[in-house]
C-alpha cells in the first residue's frame, strides 16, 4: 500500500517556512496573515494485474494575505516547492506534479490564492 | 449454483516457470481458424467450410521496465522460443505484488494453456504525461494445449493451510523416489502417487524430501490405507533426527494403543534437539490413531488410519524427510495408498 493517504505530510514539510502558519484544512480565527492551509480534495488508485502501482492525489492549496503582491509572492513560493518531480518522500515516490486550477479572489479584508496541485505518487 | 465469472486480473500470462511478467495489464489469446470454403449439394444454398488447421496468438499489453522490456526485446530479436502458459493466478488474496509482498504471480497449475511461441511483434507508447507502456505480440509455434496438472503449494505454507498431496498438489523441495529396498518380483514402489508396494522377504520404504520453506512449527499427517503394519519416520537433516514406529498386529486389529513402540527408548537417543524432545513428550507425537476400517479377507485385511508428526522451531532451509515404509512379512504383496497433508502451525 502506497500511503498516499498521508500525503499532507509532504505538502506540510515543503511548504514549511513558506507562511509563518502552514496548517492542515483549519487555522484559528485569531491567526494572523499570511497563513497557508491545505488538503486533500481527491485521491485515486491505478491498478495492473499485479495490483495498485500508483496513486493519483489532488491537494488544494489556499494562500491568505493582507495584500494582493504578497499573495502572488507567495504562492509562487508554493509553486515551486511542489512543482517538482521524480522526488522521494518517506515511501513515497512523487513521479509527476502539476497545477490543476489556479485561482484568487478577495474577501473579508483578505487576498486568497487558490492553487490546485495533481500528484502521481508511486511506491519509494 | 452457477460458474463463477473471472475476473481480468486473475487471468494472465505466465512464462516457463509458472510466474507471471510484470506490470500486466491486459492480455489477450486469440485463436483462428483457418478453413476452405466448399460447397456441395447436401448444403444447399449455405457455403460449407472445411479446417485446414488454426493459430493463435497472445496479445500482452505491460506497463514499461526495462528489465521486462529487455528481456522480450532479446527474446525477439533472437526468435527465442518462448513456453507460454495461459491460466489463472494462484489465490493468493492477502498477498500483492504491487506492494512487494510476493515477486511474482504463480500459475494455478491446475489447469491451464500450454504453447510455444515467438514474439512477432513489439511495440513501446511513450505519452507524455502518462506510463511508458509496451505491447508483445506472441506468435503460437505449437499446438495450444489445455493442460490439467498438480499446484506447486510450498510457498502457500505460511499461510496455516492444509495442503494435500493427491492428484492435484506438488509440493516443491518432495523427491519422488525409487529408493526402495524391496528386492524380488512386485516390488514396485511409487510414492508419486502415493503407493507403495511390498513383498514377503524385505522391507519396503519410500521417502519424501521436504526443504523448510519458512521458519515455524510443521505438522506431517499420513493418511494411509493399508494392508498391513506401516512405519512412519521422520528425519530431521537426514539422519540427526530420527523417530520412527512399527505398528504391530495388536495396533492394527485395534486391540490397544501404542504399547510396543520402538520409539520409546531407542529412538529417544538419537534427539539432539529440545525442541524436539519436548515433542516427544506429546503423545500424539507417536501414539497413531488407528481406526480400523474394512475387511477383505484373512490375509488381505484393509486399513485406515492417521497418523501425525509434530515437529515444532524448524528452521527455513532445513531437510527433513518423511519416509512410509512396510517390514517385510506376510504371504503376499502388500499395498500402502498415502496422502500426506502438511500444516504449518501457528
Amino acid at each position: 500500500m502506497i500511503d498516499t493517504l498521508n500525503f499532507g505530510k509532504y505538502i506540510n514539510f515543503k511548504l514549511n517556512g513558506i507562511a509563518p502558519k502552514v496548517s492542515p484544512l483549519v487555522v484559528d480565527n485569531k491567526t494572523d496573515y499570511p497563513y497557508i492551509i491545505y488538503g486533500r480534495s481527491n485521491m485515486s488508485s491505478s491498478t495492473c494485474k499485479d495490483g495498485i502501482y500508483e496513486n493519483t492525489v489532488t491537494i488544494d492549496i489556499r494562500v491568505v494575505t493582507s495584500t494582493y503582491e504578497h499573495g502572488l509572492e507567495l504562492i509562487n513560493k508554493v509553486r515551486e516547492s511542489l512543482e517538482i518531480r521524480d522526488v522521494t518522500f518517506n515511501d513515497m515516490r512523487i513521479t509527476d506534479a502539476y497545477i490543476t486550477s489556479a485561482a484568487e479572489r478577495y474577501t473579508d479584508n483578505a487576498f486568497i490564492q487558490d492553487i490546485q496541485f495533481t500528484f502521481i505518487v508511486e511506491r519509494g | 449454483m452457477a460458474e463463477q465469472i473471472i475476473q481480468g486480473r486473475n487471468l494472465m500470462l505466465f512464462n516457463n516457470s509458472g510466474t507471471s511478467y510484470a506490470y500486466a495489464t491486459k492480455h489477450t489469446l486469440k485463436i483462428s481458424l483457418d478453413t476452405t470454403e466448399v460447397s456441395c449439394r447436401e448444403q444447399g444454398k449455405v457455403k460449407g467450410l472445411i479446417m485446414n488447421g488454426y493459430s493463435w496468438t497472445i496479445q500482452s499489453d505491460n506497463l514499461y521496465t526495462e528489465r521486462g522490456y529487455q528481456d522480450m526485446f532479446y527474446s525477439m530479436i533472437n526468435g527465442k522460443e518462448i513456453t507460454l502458459r495461459f491460466g489463472l493466478k494462484l489465490d493468493t488474496s492477502d498477498k500483492n505484488v504491487a506492494d512487494g509482498d510476493i515477486p511474482y504471480w504463480t500459475l494455478d497449475y491446475s489447469r491451464y494453456y500450454e504453447g510455444k511461441a515467438i514474439i512477432t511483434s513489439l511495440q513501446v507508447n511513450s505519452q507524455n504525461g502518462d506510463n511508458v507502456t509496451y505491447s508483445i505480440t506472441f506468435n503460437g509455434i505449437s499446438e495450444l494445449n489445455y493442460v490439467r496438472g498438480k499446484n506447486d503449494v510450498s510457498n502457500m505454507l505460511p499461510h496455516n493451510g492444509q495442503y494435500i498431496l493427491g492428484t492435484d498438489y506438488l509440493i516443491k523441495g518432495w523427491t519422488q523416489t525409487d529408493n526402495t529396498t524391496v528386492i524380488g518380483e512386485n516390488n514396485i514402489m511409487s510414492f508419486g502417487n502415493s503407493v507403495i508396494y511390498r513383498n514377503n522377504s524385505s522391507d519396503a520404504s519410500s521417502y519424501y524430501d521436504f526443504t523448510v520453506p519458512y521458519d515455524g512449527n510443521y505438522s506431517f499427517t499420513v493418511n494411509s490405507f493399508s494392508a498391513h503394519e506401516v512405519n512412519i519416520t521422520a528425519e530431521r537433516n537426514y539422519g540427526v533426527f530420527k523417530i520412527y514406529r512399527y505398528a504391530n498386529k495388536s495396533d492394527i486389529d485395534g486391540y490397544g494403543e501404542d504399547t510396543n513402540s520402538i520409539m520409546k527408548g531407542k529412538s529417544l537417543t538419537k534427539l539432539t534437539n529440545n525442541d524436539i524432545e519436548t515433542q516427544v513428550d506429546n503423545t500424539t507425537y507417536y501414539l497413531p490413531n488407528w481406526k480400523y476400517q474394512d475387511s477383505i479377507n484373512a490375509f488381505f485385511n484393509t486399513y485406515k488410519y492417521k497418523r501425525t508428526i509434530s515437529i515444532n522451531n524448524l528452521k527455513k532451509g532445513e531437510k527433513l524427510r518423511i519416509t512410509i515404509g512396510q517390514i517385510k512379512g506376510g504371504t503376499k504383496t502388500h499395498v500402502v495408498y498415502s496422502t500426506i497433508t502438511i500444516i504449518q502451525n501457528k
